[in-house]
C-alpha cells in the first residue's frame, strides 16, 4: 500500500501490543524489544530493495487509482533523498531499540514505549516518501503524536511532564503554522502535491502572500529543526526523554524539519529561492550561536547535549541554505553522521546514568575509572562531533564550510569556524570531566554497562572511525541524495 | 626503498597503537617493548627511502581515498629534500622518546594508553610531513592534537596539568582552525590542494587577498612553532609533560610549524614572503630576545628548556623569513640540529629529575662528578644550540646569519647575532649551576642513571657531535 518498508513498520506498529499481550510476564519483556529489532531490521531490507528501484528509475511513484489520483489524491513520492534519510531513521531506531531492550527493563508500559516508538519511526519515514502536503502532514502529525508521548513517558517524574508539555504546546503552534501555509498554497493553486505546486509556482512572481507562505513554511518546519528562535523545547525535551528517545530526537527527529524544510523550499519556492537562502543563512548562524553558547555553561549531560544538538542543527541549516550540490552534499553528510554520532552520545550517555543514577556532569566526573568501555565511546563521539580527523564530524563539517567558501559565503564560514571553537571549548571539558578528573563518590560506585547497551554503543563508534578513515562511500550516498533534492526535471517530471 | 614505504611509515605506529588499546592490560607489561619496536620500524621505513631519493629524485607516491562530485582527495605522499630529512629526524626523536620511556614511566598508570597515545602522535607528525596535498596536511596536523593532550592531561605532573592540556588544547586549535580557513581559501581560488601542483595554480589568486591567506596560514603555524605572541602555551605544555613527551613535543612536534612554512609558505608564496620578509625577520629576532630572556629567569630546569625552545624557533624563523636560499637552508637544518639537541637536553634534564628528585635548578650544583655521561652530554647539546664551533648548531646558525646578510638585512642580522650572547649566556648560567659548583648535601648520594636511559641521551649525543664535524652527512639532503 505505502511501499513495502512503510508497511512494514506501520504493521509492525498495530500488531505491538498483541505481542506485548503474549509477553505479559516479567521475563518474558525482552521479547517485545527483539520484536521491534526485528521489525526494524525487516524494514532495512525492504528499504534496500526499494533503494534499488529507486536506483533503477530515479523516483519511485505510489498512488491512488481514480478518483484518488494526483493531483487531487494522496500519493508517495519516493527519490533517492527519501530512501537516505529513511535509512537513517531507521537505523538509528533499531540501535536505540536493541539499547532499550536493557535500558528500559525495569520500566512499566512498555507495550506502549515500543509501540510508540516504532509509530514514530513509521511517521518519520512517511514524512520522508511524502509526494504532498497532505500526506506530509498526517505521518508529520503520526510523528509528533508519538514524540509527544515518548518524552512524557516516565509520567511518574514532574521534569517529563513539564517537558513534554512544552513540546507538545510548541510544536502544535508548529503544526498549525505548516496547515496555514498548505491551505494557502491551496488557495494559490488548487493542489497540494509538491510537484504541481512545483510547477505552478516556479515561475510565479513573488507577491506578498507567497511571502507570508513562506514565513509560514519557515516558522513551521523550523520549530522541529529548532532553529533559534524556535528552539527552545528541545533542551527540555530532547533531557527529559529516556536515553535512547533522546537519541532518536536529536540524532534523526529534528532532520525531519530539516528535511521537509529544504524539500519544500527547493521544489516550491524556486521563484525566491535568494530571498531564502540569505534567510536561512541567517537563522543558522543565529542557530549554532545559540546552541554553543547554551551549551558552554551546562552541568547537565543531556542538556549540553540537546543544545549540542541545536548548534549542530546550525551548521545543518547552513549547508542546506546554499542550496548548491556540495553544500547539500556535506549538510546531508552531516546529517548522517549527526545521526551516528549524537545516537553515540546519547546512548553513551544513557549508560552513564544507567549505572550512576545522576545526569549532573560534576557527579560524573572520572567515572572512566568504573565504566572505561563506555567512556571510551564517549570520547570516541566527542572527538568525532568536535571534528578532528580522523573521525566522521571532521569531513562533514568540513565539507560545509568548504562549500560555504565555494557559494560566496565567507563570512558566514568563518563564523561556522569559530563556532566550532565554542563546541571544542564545552566537549573538551566534558571529557575531560568525564576521562582525567578524579573519581567522585557517586562515579566510584558505578559499573561497567551491561553487555546488551554496549554493543549499540561499540557499532556506533566504529561507525564514526570508519566513515572518518574511508568517507568514500558515505559521502557518495549523500551525494546522490543531494542530486536527487536538486533534480526537479524528474521529480516533477515522473509525477505529471 | 621498501615498497609503500611512506604508507609503512604512517600506519604502523598507529596499527600498534590500536592494538596496545585493545589488549590494553594482557600486553601492558611488554607494551613499551612493542612501541619502540613499532616507532623503530618506521624509522627503518623512512631510511630506506634514502638511496631512492638520491638517486632518483623526489618520490611522488598517490592512493586512492576520496572520489566524490564534492571533494576529491588522494592520500598523496611527497619525500623530497625538505620532507625526507624532518621525517627522518622526527621519527628518530619519538622512536628514541618511546625507548627512553620504557625506563622512565616504569610503574606508572595505564602504560599500553600511554604508548599508543605516542604513536598516534608520532603517526600524525610524520603523516604531516609526507603529505603531499594540503588537506592531508591539515587532516594529520589535527591528529597530533588528541594523543598529545591526552599525553599532557593524563600522564601530567603536577595537579595543574588539566588546565595546562586544556590551554594547550583550545590554543593550538585555535590555530589549526586559522590555517584551514587559509586552506580552503586557497583551494577555492585555485581548485588545487596538491602541493605540486599549487605554486604554478597561485597566479589564480588575486593579488589584493593573497596576502590575507598568507597571515591565515603563518598564524597556524606560529602557534605551532611558538612565535612570539602566539607562544603561551609552550612553556606550561613542554614543562608540564613528562619528559620523553617534553622531547617530543620541543624536539619534533614545534618543527612542524617551521616545515609548514619552508613547505606551504616558501614554494607558494615566494612573493609575499620576500615582500614581508623584514617583518618576518623582526618577529623572528622578538622571538629570539624574549624566549631567550625569559630563559635566563627560569629556576626551573624543564621551563627553562622550554623557553629556549621559544628563543630556537626563533632562529630557524628569521632564518626563513630573510627570503635567501643560504638562510632556508640554515634553517632547515637548524631544525634538525635543534631537534637532536633539545631532545637530547631534555633527557638529560630527565635524567637529572629522576636521579635527584629535584627540578630547581638553583639548588643543583656539582653534579658534573656524580654523572659524568649526562654531564657531557648535556654540554653537547647546550653548547650546540649555543652555536660553539665544531658542533653542528654552530654550522647552522652561521648560514642563517649568512642567509641574512646576503639578502641586504645588515642591521637586522646584526641584532640577531648580538642576540646569540643571550642563548650562550643562559645555557652556560644553566650548566654551572647543575653541573658545578659545590655539591649540596642532598645530592651527596646522586648516581649515575640507569643504562636505559643512558643508551638513548648517548646515541643523541653522538648524532649531533658527528653532524658538527661532518655537517655533509645531512646538508647533502637539504637543497
Amino acid at each position: 500500500m505505502f511501499t513495502e518498508p512503510l508497511d512494514v513498520l506501520l504493521i509492525f506498529t498495530v500488531a505491538t501490543p498483541v505481542v506485548g499481550w503474549v509477553a505479559y510476564r516479567k521475563a518474558y519483556r525482552k521479547i517485545l524489544g527483539i520484536y521491534v529489532a526485528l521489525g526494524l531490521s525487516v524494514t532495512a531490507y525492504f528499504l534496500y530493495e526499494l533503494y534499488r528501484e529507486v536506483a533503477e528509475k530515479g523516483v519511485v511513484l505510489i498512488v491512488g487509482q481514480l478518483p484518488f489520483n494526483p493531483p487531487l489524491g494522496a500519493c508517495l513520492e519516493i527519490d533517492m533523498l527519501s530512501v537516505f534519510m529513511a535509512f537513517l531513521y531507521t537505523i538509528s531506531g533499531l540501535f536505540a531499540a536493541v539499547y532499550s531492550i536493557k535500558y528500559m527493563e525495569h520500566d512499566t508500559g512498555l507495550t506502549e514505549y515500543y509501540t510508540l516508538l516504532l509509530g514514530m519511526i513509521a511517521g518519520m519515514t512517511g514524512v520522508a516518501f511524502a509526494g504532498d502536503f497532505f500526506t506530509l502532514f498526517v505521518f508529520w502529525e503520526l510523528m509528533c503524536l508519538t514524540s509527544y508521548a515518548l518524552v512524557a513517558f516516565r509520567k511518574q517524574r514532574w521534569e517529563s511532564i513539564e517537558a513534554g508539555f512544552k513540546y507538545l504546546i510548541m510544536s502544535a503552534a508548529g503544526s498549525a503554522t505548516i496547515l496555514l501555509a498548505m491551505s494557502f498554497l491551496y488557495g494559490m493553486t488548487g493542489t497540494v502535491n509538491f510537484a504541481a505546486l512545483a510547477t505552478s509556482l516556479n515561475n510565479a512572481t513573488p507577491d506578498g502572500w507567497l511571502y507570508v507562505t513562506l514565513t509560514l513554511i519557515i516558522v513551521g518546519f523550523g520549530i522541529k529543526a529548532a532553529i533559534v528562535p524556535f528552539h527552545t523545547w528541545l533542551p527540555d525535551a530532547h533531557s527529559a526523554a529516556p536515553s535512547p528517545i533522546s537519541a532518536l530526537l536529536s540524532g534523526v527527529m529534528v532532520q525531519t524539519g530539516a528535511y521537509a524544510l529544504i524539500r519544500i523550499l527547493i521544489l516550491v519556492f524556486g521563484s525566491m529561492q535568494s530571498m531564502w537562502q540569505m534567510t536561512l543563512a541567517i537563522f543558522a548562524v543565529f542557530t549554532m550561536f545559540g546552541g554553543n553558547i547554551m551549551a558552554l555553561s551546562q552541568n547537565d549531560l543531556k542538556r549540553l547535549l540537546a543544545f549540542s544538538t541545536i548548534a549542530q542543527m546550525g551548521y545543518i541549516i547552513f549547508g542546506l541554505s546554499m542550496a548548491s550540490l556540495s553544500g547539500l552534499t556535506g549538510s546531508l553528510f552531516h546529517i548522517m553522521n549527526h545521526a551516528i554520532m549524537k545516537g553515540l552520545l546519547f546512548l553513551c550517555a544513557g549508560s552513564f546514568i544507567h549505572q550512576a543514577k545522576t545526569r549532573d556532569l560534576r557527579k560524573l566526573r572520572g567515572i572512566r575509572k568504573t565504566m572505561p568501555l563506555t567512556s571510551a565511546f564517549f570520547a570516541i563521539g566527542v572527538i568525532a562531533i568536535i571534528a578532528i580527523p580522523p573521525l566522521n564530524g571532521f569531513w562533514s563539517e568540513l565539507m560545509i564550510v568548504m562549500a560555504g567558501i565555494e557559494a560566496e559565503m565567507i563570512p558566514f564560514s568563518a563564523l561556522m569556524l569559530a563556532n566550532m571553537i565554542f563546541s571544542v571549548v564545552y566537549y573538551i571539558r566534558v571529557l575531560r570531566m568525564i576521562l582525567l578528573e578524579k573519581p567522585t563518590a557517586v562515579s566510584k560506585k558505578a559499573t561497567e554497562a551491561p553487555a546488551a547497551m554496549l554493543i549499540p554503543t561499540l557499532i556506533l563508534a566504529a561507525l564514526c572511525i570508519i566513515i572518518g578513515v574511508y568517507p568514500e562511500p558515505f559521502i557518495t550516498m549523500a551525494s546522490r541524495a543531494a542530486e536527487a533534492l536538486l533534480n526537479l526535471q524528474t521529480y516533477i517530471g515522473s509525477m505529471l | 626503498m621498501i615498497p609503500h614505504a611512506p604508507l609503512i611509515a604512517i600506519l604502523l605506529p598507529a596499527i600498534f597503537g590500536v592494538a596496545l588499546y585493545v589488549f590494553g592490560k594482557r600486553v601492558e607489561k611488554y607494551a613499551g617493548w612493542l612501541a619502540t619496536m613499532a616507532a623503530s620500524l618506521s624509522v627503518l621505513a623512512i631510511l630506506s627511502m634514502a638511496t631512492d631519493l638520491i638517486e632518483q629524485g623526489p618520490i611522488h607516491l598517490a592512493y586512492a581515498w576520496i572520489r566524490t562530485p564534492s571533494i576529491r582527495l588522494t592520500l598523496g605522499f611527497l619525500i623530497d629534500m625538505v620532507s625526507f630529512p624532518i621525517a627522518l629526524i622526527v621519527a628518530a626523536v619519538s622512536a628514541l622518546s618511546c625507548f627512553y620511556s620504557i625506563e622512565y614511566m616504569k610503574g606508572e598508570r595505564g602504560q599500553a594508553g600511554y604508548y599508543a597515545n605516542l604513536l598516534f602522535f608520532m603517526t600524525g607528525m610524520i603523516g604531516v610531513i609526507l603529505s603531499a596535498n594540503l588537506l592531508q596536511f591539515y587532516f594529520f596536523w589535527e591528529l597530533m592534537l588528541v594523543p598529545s593532550y591526552f599525553l599532557i592531561a593524563l600522564w601530567g605532573r603536577s595537579k595543574k596539568r588539566l588546565a595546562i592540556g586544556f590551554k594547550y588544547f583550545i590554543f593550538t586549535h585555535v590555530g589549526s582552525l586559522f590555517m584551514l580557513l587559509g586552506i580552503l581559501s586557497i583551494y577555492v581560488y585555485t581548485g588545487t590542494f596538491d602541493l605540486v601542483e599549487l605554486p604554478q595554480a597561485m597566479a589564480a589568486i588575486p593579488p589584493s587577498s593573497i596576502l590575507q591567506v598568507f597571515v591565515l596560514l603563518l598564524i597556524g603555524f606560529g602557534v605551532k612553532m611558538a612565535i612570539f605572541p602566539v607562544h603561551t602555551w609552550l612553556p606550561d605544555a613542554h614543562a608540564e609533560a613528562r619528559t620523553p613527551i617534553s622531547a617530543m613535543l620541543s624536539g619534533a612536534m614545534i618543527k612542524l610549524g617551521a616545515y609548514g612554512v619552508a613547505r606551504i609558505l616558501l614554494s607558494a608564496f615566494g612573493q609575499v614572503v620576500v615582500q614581508t620578509s623584514d617583518a618576518l625577520a623582526i618577529l623572528g629576532i622578538i622571538t629570539i630576545i624574549y624566549g631567550g630572556l625569559m630563559a635566563l629567569a627560569q629556576t626551573d630546569i624543564k621551563r627553562l628548556l622550554a623557553y629556549s625552545s621559544i628563543s630556537q624557533m626563533g632562529y630557524i624563523f628569521f632564518g626563513l623569513g630573510v627570503g635567501s636560499a643560504l638562510g632556508v637552508t640554515g634553517a632547515l637544518f637548524h631544525v634538525i640540529n635543534h631537534a637532536i639537541s633539545k631532545s637530547l637536553l631534555f633527557m638529560c634534564a630527565g635524567a637529572v629529575i629522576r636521579q635527584t628528585g629535584m627540578r630547581n635548578i638553583t639548588k643543583m650544583g656539582g653534579l658534573a662528578g656524580k654523572m659524568p655521561i649526562i654531564c657531557i652530554a648535556t654540554f653537547i647539546g647546550a653548547l650546540s644550540l649555543a652555536g660553539t664551533p665544531p658542533l653542528s648548531g654552530f654550522w647552522s646558525e652561521w648560514m642563517i646569519f649568512s642567509g641574512g646578510i646576503s639578502s641586504g638585512k645588515f642591521l637586522i642580522t646584526l641584532i640577531a647575532i648580538i642576540s646569540t650572547v643571550i642563548t650562550a649566556g643562559y645555557y652556560l648560567w644553566f650548566l654551572w649551576r647543575v653541573f658545578f659548583g659545590t655539591t649540596p648535601k642532598t645530592l651527596e648520594g646522586t648516581k649515575e642513571a640507569s643504562w636505559m636511559l643512558r643508551i638513548p641521551i648517548i646515541v643523541l649525543a653522538a648524532t649531533a657531535f658527528v653532524l658538527g664535524i661532518w655537517p655533509d652527512l645531512i646538508l647533502r639532503f637539504i637543497a
